[in-house]
C-alpha cells in the first residue's frame, strides 16, 4: 500500500534490518567486503550450482538471495545463466525471514528447484529440492586457532561449531586444533534433510485442523522409518559405523556425534562466527553448556551462556498465561509442518479457554502488531533462526512475541519447563523429539493463578464447561444511534475490546453538530512534505 | 482450660448485637500482643500466670524469636458479662435482651510501620480499635498513622495506657507527674481524633475520655489494668454515690479536701486530685510496700483492698508477688472486656454508618441495605481482607468479614476481584465454598455457617482471589471498596534461584508470596528480573525469608535492595515535538509540561481521579490548579494503568478525525507513562498536551499500528525536551532517643542526605523525637548504622512519605550527576540499551 502513495524514496532509504546490518557494528567485516574478499565463483560456488541444476534436470530454477547479498545477485545469475544457457530467476525480499527457503514465492513462477544463498537456518523445506550455497565470510584461521588455544585451555572436551558461512573453514581449524585438543569434535551441517519430514503434509494439511490427528499419525509413522530414537530422545540416524560407539545429537540444523559415556553438557562449545540467530538458538537449546564465540576475523573470544537468556525469557510464560487473546503470527510458510503447529497451538489455546487469531503479516514489526492492540500476546511461528527476536534488536517487538514451545509450557498441562528451550517447532509435532499429546481431559479442571506481570488472576482451562456463563456467551450492544439496531458480540473476544473503545466508527444516523461547509481544496503532495511546506 | 465451646460461639454469632469486632493497634513495642494475652487468658485459652509472656497471637516462629508481630492474627472469644455491668449498656443496638454472653473477635496487629498493611487489613473487618500507648514513650508516629487510618475507616477507638509498671518502677514518677503524663497522652490522642474526624459526622464524637471509662491504664506484661470505671465501682458502695457520678469526679480537674470533705475544681494547698488520691495512691502504696519488702504493710493493704491470694502465691515476694497481687486485684482481662463491650460498637451499630464507606455501588440497592442493617437474611456480602497460609503448602484461608447474609460450606458464591465491573465477566468467578472456619490464633475450628457481623475464614476460594475481594450471592452486587494502604512497596530486590532449573519453583513461590502478604508486590519485569517489592527493609527481609523457606523452598540469590524511581519533567518542552507515524502519513505534535505542585499527590490520593464526574473535576482543577476550563474538560486519560499521576490533555482546535485516534493515543500514552524514556520507570507528574495532529484521510492508514507507536515516540520526545528529572521516594523518619544520642542521629542523617525538620522532647520524659526526611535509597542499613552511632539507643521508624525531585538533569553527562548515574545503572540492570536515550530516535523533522 505504501507503493501507491509513496514516491518510493522511502524504500530506497530504508535501512535493511538484516543480520549483517545488526552485526556491522560488532564485527569487523561488512557485507560489501565479503564479496570482494572471495571471487564470485568461490563465494557462490557457481560451478556447483550449474552442476546441480544440470544433474537434477531442473528447468526453472530460482536463486534466493538474502538482502545483504542482493548486490551480487545480478552477477551471480548472469554467471550461472552463461554456463547453463537457460534463464534463472532471482528471488529476494522474502516475505518471511531470508534464512528459510521462500517456497511460496518460488512456486509463483513454477520453479522446479531453489538455490538458497547465504545464512540459513537449515529448516527442512516442504516441497522443492533445494541446494544450499552457504557462501563465505572471511575467516582468519590463525587468529581463530590462536584465540581458541589461548582462551579455552581449561576445557577438556570441545565441540567445534561454526556459522554456516564460516563452515568452509571448520575443518582447517579443527586440524589445527587437534594437537592441542585431542578430544575435539566437529559438527556437521545437515544440508540434506529434506526427507526428514516427508511431504505427507500435503494431504493432512488439506483436511484442516479436525482431520489433523489422522494426518499426524500417518506422519509420525513415516518418521519412525527414518529415525530411531536414542538416548535423551534425540533422533539419530541409523549410521551403522558410528552407532556402536557414539551418540548423535541434533542441534539446530547441526549434528554432532559424541562418544558414549559422555553427555553434551560435558563439552565446551566453540562457535566460530558472529553473534546472531544461529548462536542464540544454540544457546537457548543448551543453556547449561559454556559457549565461546570466536570472531572469525579478529579471533576475539567472548564467553557466553544461555542461562541469562533463558531466565529472562521466563517472563514469556506469564505473558501467555495472562493473555486473554493470543495472536498466532505466521512467520514462515516454508518450513514443513507449520500448518500442523498452527493447528496444534490453536487447539491448545482454545482448550485453555483463551481466544486466538491467526495473523499473516509477513515479517512482524511493531506497527503491524500494534494494529491488533486487543491481543495480549503473539506466538511467532517461525524457523529456529528467526523465532527468537533479541530484546536488544527491537525491544518493542520482543515484548509480546513468544515461541510455540513457550506457549505450550505455559498452557499445556504436562509440558514441563526446562532449561533447554525448544526453538524448533518441528520437534513439538508428533514424531518430534519433544512431542507430547494434547490431553483434553486435563484441561477440564480450571486452574487459576496470579499473574506476576499484572498481578491479576488468570485461569487456564475449564471455562468452557461451567463458570460464568450466566450472562450468556454474547452480549447485546445497542448502537449509539436511535435506530434500535442491536449488535451481538461474543464475550471475551475482540468484540468486547471494541465495545470499550470510545470511537466505534461513523454513525450515519447522527446529524453532525456542525453544519457541513463548502468543499475547499486541501493540502497537496506527499505526507512526507506537502507542497505548501516546501 | 478454654471456658467456652465452638457451639456457644456459633450460638452467639446470631445475636449480632452481642458481637464486638475489634483490632488492637499501636506503635511498635507498645505491648499489643502482650496486652492481648490478658484477654486470651481470661477466655481460658492460656493460663493466667503465663499471660504477658506467651504472646499467644504471635503464631510464627520468627515472631516469637524476634519479639515482634509480623502478621495480624485473629481470635474469637466468648465471655459472660455480670448483670450490674450489662445494665451499663443502654443502647438497644449494643446488646440483645436477655443475653449476657459476648463474642469478641479480636485481631492483634503488628506495630512496625513496615507491616502497616496488615493493620489496614485488620481495621477493615473490625468496627472498634483498642489503641495501645506506652505511657513512657507517649504517642508515636505509628500511633498517629494507625489511629488516622482507623478514623478514616470509621473505626471507633478506645485508649489503653500500657507499661504503667515501667512508669512506676523505672521512672519512679510522682503521682501528679504520672497523671500529667496520662493527661497529655489523652490530649494527644484526642487531637489526632479531632483532626481526622468530623464531630458532626455520622459517628458523632469519637474522643476518648477517662471519666467515661473509654481509657484504660495498666500493664499488659503484669496482667493488670483498670479504668476509672473499675475504681468508681469500688468507691460507689463506700461513698453511696452512683458509680456514674463518681467517674466524672475521678478524672480531670477535680480535687478533694479530705478534711472539709469538699470538692473543688481548683487545686489548693489542702486538697488533692481525686485521681491521685483514690486511684494512684493505693497502687503506689501497694508497689512501695511490695517492692520494698514491707511485709506487714503489704498484708494490711491486701486486707483493706480485699485481695485474696491463692495459697501457693502467698510465699512470693518482690516483683512476682506484685504481679500476682495486681493481677488478682485489677485483672486486665476484665477491664479490657468492659471497655470493649461498653465503648466499642456492635456490628449492628457500626455497619449503619460504615455501609456507605464500604460499598461501591448505589447506597439504596439490596446489598447495601443488607450491609446497613447487618441483615443475615439479605444476600451475602463478605469482604476478604487477607489470606492466611494453611498447613497445606500453597493454599490459604480467605479471611474476612461477613457484612450481610450468611456464608456456609458448600454454598455457591460469586467471587469478585478488585477489577470486577458489574455486568462484565472480568475478575468474576462462580465457585463453591468448601468450608467456613473460625480463626482461633494458631488454631482453626470448623463451623457450619457464619451470619452477618462476624469474622471468619473460608476454605476453597483462595485460588480465585489475588489478595482481597468481595464474596457475594447477589448477581447485582458491586464490589466492596478496596483498601487504601498507608505504605507503598518502594523497596525492591531481584531474586533468582541459585540453581537455574529451580526457576519454576521460584515463580510458583512468588505467586504464593504475593497472596500471603497484603502489601508485597511480586513481578517479573520485561527484562526477566524477578522482583519482590516491599514497604521497607524489614518487610522485605521477612518476605524473602518466607519466600525461600516456605513458598519456593529453593535456595535463592538476592540482589541488594534498590528503589524505584519516577521520571518527571522540570519545565515545558523547549519545542513543539513532532513525530511521524511509520508510514509518514500521520503527525502528532505535543508538548510536555510539569504538573502544578500538589496535583500529582492529589491524583495519587484519589482527590482527582479518572472516575470523577468531569464537571466536578474541572471545577476542582480550575480552582486549585488554575487549569483552563476547556482543557480541564478535555483530559483524555490518566496514566499509567489509567489511574496514575500523568495526564494526556487534548488542546487541539478543530482537528478532523481526532476522536478516531483517541483510543490509540491513550494506548500509546499508557505504555509510555508506564515505561518512561529515561530508564523504563513510571512517569509521574507530567502533563502532555496534544497540540495538533495531521492525519491521513484514509482510516486504514491511521490505525492503531500507526498511531500507538507514534504517540509513544512523541511523548518520549516531549519528555526529553522538557528538562527531564528523576524523582526518588523519600521516607518520613521518626527517631526516638535520649538527648545524648541526638548528635549521633544528626551525623548519620547528614551522611545519608537526610533533612531534619523537627526535633522535640517528649514532655515528662528524657526522650527526644527527631523527625526527618530520608531518601529511601539512603535508608538501607540505616537502622543498624543509627544503632551503632548512638550506642543502640535510637530507634527509627520510616514510612514512605512523598516523591522528591532529584536535583540535576539525568541527561547531563558532564558533571557526573547522580540522576545520570542512576539512569545509566538502571538501564544496565534492566538490560536496556546502554547509554542515554537519543532524542533523534523520537523526534522527527518536517
Amino acid at each position: 500500500m505504501a507503493a501507491l502513495t509513496n514516491s518510493g524514496e522511502e524504500a530506497v532509504r530504508r535501512e535493511l534490518n538484516t543480520e549483517e546490518g545488526i552485526q556491522a557494528s560488532s564485527s569487523s567485516s561488512s557485507s560489501s567486503s565479503s564479496s570482494s574478499t572471495f571471487p564470485l565463483h568461490i563465494m557462490y560456488e557457481t560451478e556447483r550450482c550449474v552442476r546441480w541444476i544440470q544433474q537434477g534436470g531442473y528447468k526453472k530454477v530460482c536463486l534466493q538471495f538474502p538482502d545483504e547479498l542482493l548486490c551480487d545477485a545480478a552477477r551471480v545469475s548472469e554467471n550461472i545463466m552463461l554456463h547453463l544457457g537457460e534463464r534463472v530467476y532471482i528471488l529476494a525480499d522474502t516475505t518471511y525471514s531470508s534464512c528459510c527457503v521462500d517456497e511460496t514465492a518460488a512456486q509463483r513462477v513454477g520453479t522446479d528447484a531453489v538455490i538458497h544463498f547465504g545464512s540459513t537456518c537449515l529448516s527442512p523445506p516442504n516441497l522443492l529440492p533445494v541446494l544450499y550455497i552457504l557462501t563465505r565470510r572471511p575467516v582468519d584461521v590463525n587468529n581463530v586457532v590462536e584465540a581458541v588455544c589461548g582462551k579455552v585451555l581449561a576445557a577438556k572436551r570441545i565441540v567445534l561449531l561454526a556459522d554456516s558461512r564460516c563452515y568452509y573453514a571448520q575443518d582447517k581449524i579443527a586440524t589445527a586444533l587437534r594437537p592441542t585438543f585431542p578430544n575435539l569434535l566437529t559438527s556437521e551441517l545437515l544440508l540434506n534433510q529434506q526427507n526428514i519430514i516427508p511431504t505427507a503434509a500435503k494431504n493432512s494439511g488439506s483436511s484442516g485442523g479436525s482431520g489433523g490427528s489422522s494426518g499426524e499419525n500417518e506422519r509420525s509413522g513415516r518418521i519412525r522409518k527414518h529415525t530411531s530414537s536414542s538416548r535423551e530422545g534425540d533422533s539419530s540416524t541409523g549410521n551403522t559405523t558410528t552407532a556402536t560407539t557414539t551418540t548423535t545429537i541434533d542441534l539446530v540444523g547441526r549434528r554432532v556425534s559424541i562418544p558414549d559415556g559422555t553427555v553434551f553438557t560435558d563439552h565446551t562449545c566453540v562457535y566460530i562466527g558472529p553473534d546472531g540467530p544461529p548462536l542464540t538458538a544454540l544457546l537457548l537449546r543448551f543453556p547449561e553448556s559454556i559457549f565461546y564465540q570466536v570472531d572469525p576475523v579478529s579471533g576475539r573470544v567472548s564467553e557466553m551462556s544461555g542461562i541469562k537468556l533463558v531466565m529472562s525469557r521466563s517472563v514469556k510464560l506469564e505473558l501467555a498465561r495472562d493473555a486473554g487473546i493470543i495472536g498466532l503470527v505466521v512467520g514462515t510458510v516454508g518450513v514443513s509442518g507449520y500448518v500442523h503447529i498452527l493447528a496444534r497451538l490453536r487447539r491448545i489455546i482454545r482448550l485453555a479457554g483463551k481466544r486466538c487469531y491467526t495473523l499473516a503479516v509477513g515479517k512482524p514489526n511493531e506497527p503491524k502488531l500494534a494494529n491488533f492492540s486487543e491481543m495480549d500476546a503473539f506466538v511467532y511461528v517461525a524457523c529456529p533462526g528467526a523465532t527468537v527476536v533479541h530484546r536488544g534488536t527491537d525491544p518493542a517487538l520482543t515484548r509480546k512475541l513468544l515461541t510455540p514451545w513457550e506457549l505450550e509450557v505455559a498452557l499445556l498441562p504436562g509440558r514441563e519447563w526446562t532449561l533447554e528451550q525448544e526453538v524448533d517447532f518441528c520437534s513439538l509435532l508428533p514424531g518430534g523429539r519433544n512431542h507430547i499429546k494434547v490431553d483434553e481431559e486435563r484441561f477440564k479442571e480450571e486452574v487459576a493463578g496470579v499473574s506476576l506481570l499484572s498481578n491479576h488472576l488468570y485461569t487456564i482451562g475449564g471455562r468452557s464447561g461451567e463458570g460464568v456463563s450466566a450472562s450468556g456467551g454474547s452480549v447485546m450492544v445497542p448502537s449509539s444511534g436511535s435506530s434500535g439496531v442491536v449488535a451481538r458480540l461474543h464475550l471475551g473476544g475482540g468484540g468486547e475490546v471494541l465495545v470499550g473503545r470510545t470511537w466505534s466508527g461513523l454513525d450515519p444516523s447522527i446529524i453532525p453538530p456542525t453544519p457541513t461547509g463548502i468543499i475547499v481544496e486541501g493540502m497537496k503532495g506527499l505526507a512526507a512534505g506537502y507542497t505548501h511546506e516546501k | 482450660m478454654v471456658n467456652f465451646t465452638v457451639e456457644e460461639i456459633r450460638e452467639l454469632m446470631d445475636k449480632k448485637k452481642n458481637i464486638r469486632n475489634m483490632s488492637v493497634i499501636a506503635h511498635v513495642d507498645h505491648g499489643k500482643s502482650t496486652l492481648t494475652d490478658s484477654l486470651v487468658s481470661k477466655a481460658g485459652i492460656i493460663a493466667s500466670s503465663r499471660a504477658g509472656e506467651t504472646r499467644f497471637t504471635d503464631t510464627r516462629k520468627d515472631e516469637q524469636e524476634r519479639c515482634i508481630t509480623i502478621k495480624s492474627t485473629a481470635i474469637s472469644m466468648y465471655f459472660k458479662m455480670s448483670e450490674e455491668n450489662s445494665c451499663l449498656i443502654t443502647n438497644i443496638d449494643q446488646k440483645e435482651k436477655d443475653e449476657d454472653g459476648f463474642l469478641i473477635n479480636l485481631i492483634d496487629s503488628p506495630g512496625h510501620v513496615d507491616f502497616s498493611s496488615e493493620v489496614t487489613a485488620a481495621l477493615r473487618v473490625t468496627d472498634g480499635a483498642l489503641v495501645v500507648v506506652d505511657c513512657v514513650s507517649g504517642v508515636c508516629v505509628q500511633t498517629e498513622t494507625v489511629l488516622r487510618q482507623a478514623i478514616a475507616e470509621r473505626i471507633k477507638p478506645v485508649l489503653f495506657m500500657n507499661k504503667m509498671d515501667r512508669a512506676l518502677l523505672e521512672l519512679q514518677l510522682e503521682q501528679e507527674e504520672l497523671y500529667q503524663t496520662f493527661q497529655r497522652i489523652v490530649e494527644n490522642v484526642n487531637v489526632i481524633i479531632a483532626t481526622y474526624n468530623d464531630d458532626s459526622g455520622p459517628m458523632g464524637e469519637m474522643r476518648v475520655d477517662p471519666s467515661k471509662g473509654s481509657v484504660g491504664f495498666g500493664s499488659g506484661l503484669h496482667g493488670w489494668a483498670f479504668s476509672v470505671k473499675e475504681f468508681a465501682d469500688i468507691y460507689s458502695s463506700m461513698f453511696k454515690v452512683p458509680a456514674g457520678k463518681l467517674m466524672n469526679k475521678l478524672w480531670g480537674e477535680n480535687f478533694f479536701n479530705k478534711k472539709t470533705k469538699k470538692w473543688s475544681t481548683i487545686k489548693s494547698s489542702d486538697n488533692e486530685r481525686a485521681f491521685n488520691t483514690y486511684i494512684l495512691d493505693p497502687i503506689f502504696k501497694l508497689f512501695d510496700a511490695i517492692m520494698n519488702f514491707k511485709k506487714d504493710e503489704t498484708q494490711k493493704l491486701l486486707d483493706t483492698l480485699k485481695i485474696k491470694l491463692a495459697v501457693d502465691d502467698r510465699d512470693k515476694e518482690g516483683k512476682p508477688l506484685l504481679k500476682v497481687v495486681m493481677r488478682t486485684w485489677l485483672p486486665a482481662g476484665d477491664t479490657l472486656f468492659h471497655m470493649i463491650t461498653i465503648h466499642l460498637p456492635s456490628p449492628v451499630t457500626a455497619q449503619k454508618y460504615r455501609a456507605e464507606m464500604l460499598y461501591e455501588g448505589p447506597s439504596d440497592d439490596v446489598c447495601c441495605t443488607g450491609v446497613k442493617n447487618c441483615d443475615a437474611e439479605a444476600p451475602l456480602m463478605m469482604y476478604i481482607s487477607k489470606m492466611v497460609p494453611t498447613s497445606d503448602k500453597g493454599r490459604f484461608y480467605a479471611f474476612g468479614r461477613v457484612f450481610s447474609g450468611r456464608v456456609a460450606g458448600g454454598q455457591k458464591v460469586r467471587i469478585l476481584g478488585p477489577n470486577y465491573v458489574p455486568g462484565k465477566k472480568e475478575d468474576l468467578y462462580e465457585k463453591s465454598i468448601q468450608r467456613s472456619i473460625l480463626m482461633m490464633g494458631r488454631f482453626v475450628e470448623a463451623i457450619d455457617d457464619v451470619p452477618a457481623g462476624n469474622i471468619c475464614g473460608l476454605v476453597g476460594v483462595d485460588q480465585y482471589l489475588v489478595k482481597t475481594g468481595t464474596i457475594t450471592t447477589s448477581k447485582d452486587a458491586h464490589n466492596m471498596k478496596v483498601m487504601k494502604f498507608s505504605v507503598s512497596p518502594v523497596v525492591r530486590v531481584a531474586v533468582e534461584p541459585k540453581n537455574p532449573s529451580d526457576l519454576p519453583k521460584l515463580v510458583e513461590g512468588l505467586k504464593r508470596l504475593s497472596k500471603s502478604d497484603p502489601m508485597v508486590q511480586c513481578i517479573i519485569e520485561e527484562s526477566g528480573e524477578h522482583i519482590v517489592a516491599g514497604a521497607g527493609e524489614l518487610h522485605l527481609e521477612i518476605c524473602l525469608k518466607d519466600l525461600e523457606e516456605d513458598h519456593a523452598c529453593v535456595p535463592l540469590k538476592k540482589t541488594d535492595p534498590v528503589v524505584s524511581y519516577r521520571e518527571s519533567v522540570g519545565t515545558e518542552s523547549t519545542e513543539l515535538c513532532l513525530s511521524k507515524s511509520p508510514n509518514k502519513h500521520n503527525r502528532l505534535y505535543m508538548k510536555a509540561v510539569p504538573m502544578p505542585d500538589g496535583l500529582a499527590d492529589d491524583i495519587e490520593a484519589g482527590k482527582v481521579s479518572p472516575r470523577d464526574d468531569p464537571k466536578t473535576r474541572k471545577s476542582y482543577l480550575c480552582e486549585h490548579y488554575n487549569f483552563d476550563a476547556t482543557d480541564a474538560m478535555k483530559i483524555w486519560t490518566f496514566g499509567p494503568e489509567s489511574t496514575g499521576a500523568n495526564l494526556l490533555v487534548d488542546v487541539t482546535k478543530g482537528v478532523q478525525y481526532l476522536n478516531e485516534i483517541k483510543d490509540s493515543c491513550v494506548a500509546g500514552f499508557q505504555w509510555a507513562t508506564k515505561e518512561g524514556v529515561l530508564c523504563d520507570e513510571n512517569m509521574r507528574g507530567v502533563r502532555f498536551n496534544l497540540h495538533d495532529v495531521t492525519l491521513h484521510t484514509d482510516a486504514i492508514h491511521r490505525g492503531g499500528g500507526q498511531i500507538i507507536p507514534t504517540t509513544r515516540r512523541v511523548l518520549y520526545a516531549c519528555a526529553l525536551t522538557a528538562n527531564p528529572r528523576l524523582q526518588e521516594p523519600v521516607y518520613l523518619c521518626e527517631i526516638q532517643c535520649p538527648e545524648a544520642a541526638v548528635g549521633g542521629i544528626y551525623g548519620v542523617l547528614n551522611r545519608r542526605r537526610g533533612v531534619v525538620f523537627e526535633e522535640l522532647q517528649v514532655i515528662g520524659t528524657p526522650m527526644f523525637v527527631v523527625k526527618a526526611h530520608l531518601p529511601v535509597n539512603e535508608s538501607f542499613g540505616f537502622t543498624a548504622d543509627l544503632r551503632s552511632n548512638t550506642g543502640g539507643q535510637a530507634f527509627p521508624q520510616c514510612v514512605f512519605d512523598h516523591w522528591q525531585e532529584m536535583p540535576g538533569n539525568p541527561l547531563d553527562t558532564t558533571g557526573s550527576s547522580k540522576p545520570y548515574q542512576i539512569v545509566v545503572d538502571t538501564r544496565k540492570r534492566k538490560g536496556l540499551k546502554e547509554g542515554l536515550p537519543d532524542l533523534a530516535n523520537y523526534l522527527d523533522k518536517l
